[in-house]
């Protein structure tokens, strides 16, 4: 009964998985550039490219690249629910 | 308590199942009331005595001087509050009319645009352009930086929340909806007086889902807002963070001339979260008990 929730759960958040919890890495470390080595992810990188760096082109790359590769992703993960059980796919 | 409860299996397995899930309630619960009650108690302690014993779960030298430190320039909270109060009610609001009113037609299958439009609705959810376009449509080309609508129109529709809804009123029986209209009543009227009334356990769930969301919101103030009167509770914990540590840094390297004023940091970040903690836990837990009958209501209305 909970399985296409879950299936339609997995498939959105399959989605993000090149998304990191923002929230996480910008307050814990508090931005500092000590730690940028180990705790920089691509949403902390984009943000201060965007607001701080100033550099646009490389910040708009890599949140394009985010989506798309999450895009890919759920497409991927949405064809092989669909060959198993076409009912429970997203689209 | 062994006396009532006959030795059978089927009475034992149920109750270890019941001492299991009690347990591992108790245990979960346990670990979200801790980390609020340190922030309590550290609230209320000395910042000298934070400083050398570290933090523990009742109040070291109990003293108040971090709320005072706070009530003496109290405007800066009283405006953060301002701000989320009335970005969460607004925000809220809108968000649940717009939302429903999008979910409503998407429900219909009457309706000639079904395809097209949930498509739209669903690849929002799938694909975005990252933040960067994001950030320069509203910032440039709809100039919103710095303005208050800007904290809540990025979220007055949310794709998941109108699938939630479009799939509660998939659930109202047609023939009602048919009979309106038979009766002479028009679309405005069916959606207003007949599905919005139908639909309050629908409605609170995402009413309370959205109140969350605007209220926890630090994301849009860090991004859109440099205005300190637009600051919203969360963001003015973070900025507050921030400005006290610079402040004592300050202090520390110049010192002689800031050396009157000894500023509880600690202390005063901890009642900061207590200040902006305190409201949310009470109407929550008003809410709650709207949201839980909301639901019960609805599993008995479903004969």
């Amino acid at each position: 009964m909970l399985l296409p929730l879950i299936i339609t759960n997995f498939l959105l958040s399959v989605g993000r998985i090149f998304f990191a919890d923002f929230g996480l890495f910008y307050y814990v470390t508090r931005d500092s550039s000590m730690l940028y080595k180990t705790t920089d992810v691509i949403d902390t990188y984009v943000f201060r490219a965007l607001r701080s760096v100033g550099d646009y082109g490389m910040a708009a790359a890599a949140g394009l690249y985010q989506s798309f590769v999450g895009f890919v992703l759920v497409v991927a993960a949405n064809w092989i629910v669909k060959r198993l059980d076409p009912e429970k796919s997203l689209f | 308590m062994s006396a009532i409860l006959k030795p059978g299996s089927y009475r034992r397995s149920r109750l270890t199942g019941q001492v299991w899930i009690n347990g591992l309630l108790m245990a979960v619960s346990v670990a979200f009331l801790l980390p609020m009650l340190l922030v309590i108690s550290s609230s209320f302690s000395d910042e000298t005595a934070l400083a050398q014993q570290g933090y523990s779960l009742l109040p070291q030298q109990f003293s108040t001087a971090a709320y005072q430190f706070i009530i003496r320039d109290p405007w800066r909270i009283i405006s953060a509050y301002s701000v989320t109060i009335s970005v969460t009610v607004i925000g809220t609001v809108a968000a649940l009319l717009i939302m429903s009113l999008l979910a409503y037609p998407l429900s219909r299958p009457d309706f000639p645009y079904r395809r097209p439009l949930s498509f739209f609705v669903i690849f929002s959810m799938l694909f975005n352009g990252g933040l960067v376009p994001t950030y320069i449509v509203i910032a440039q080309i709809l100039g919103l930086k710095d303005k208050p609508p800007v904290l809540i129109l990025p979220y007055l529709v949310v794709p998941w929340f109108v699938f939630l809804l479009r799939s509660y009123f998939l659930t109202l029986p047609r023939e009602l909806l048919e009979a309106a209209r038979i009766d002479g009543a028009s679309e405005w009227r069916i959606f207003f007086q007949l599905v919005i009334p139908l639909s309050t356990p629908a409605l609170a769930t995402v009413g309370l889902f959205c109140v969350l969301m605007f209220w926890n919101d630090w994301w849009l103030p860090l991004l859109y807002i440099n205005n300190p009167k637009l600051f919203s509770l969360q963001y003015l914990l973070y900025s507050v963070m921030r400005n006290a540590e610079y402040l004592t840094s300050g202090a520390a390297s110049a010192s002689g001339l800031t050396t009157s004023v000894q500023i509880p940091t600690q202390t005063m970040r901890m009642a900061m979260v207590v200040l902006a903690m305190g409201p949310i836990i009470v109407i929550f837990l008003a809410l709650q008990r709207y949201f839980v009958r909301g639901l019960l209501v609805g599993s008995l209305k479903g004969d």
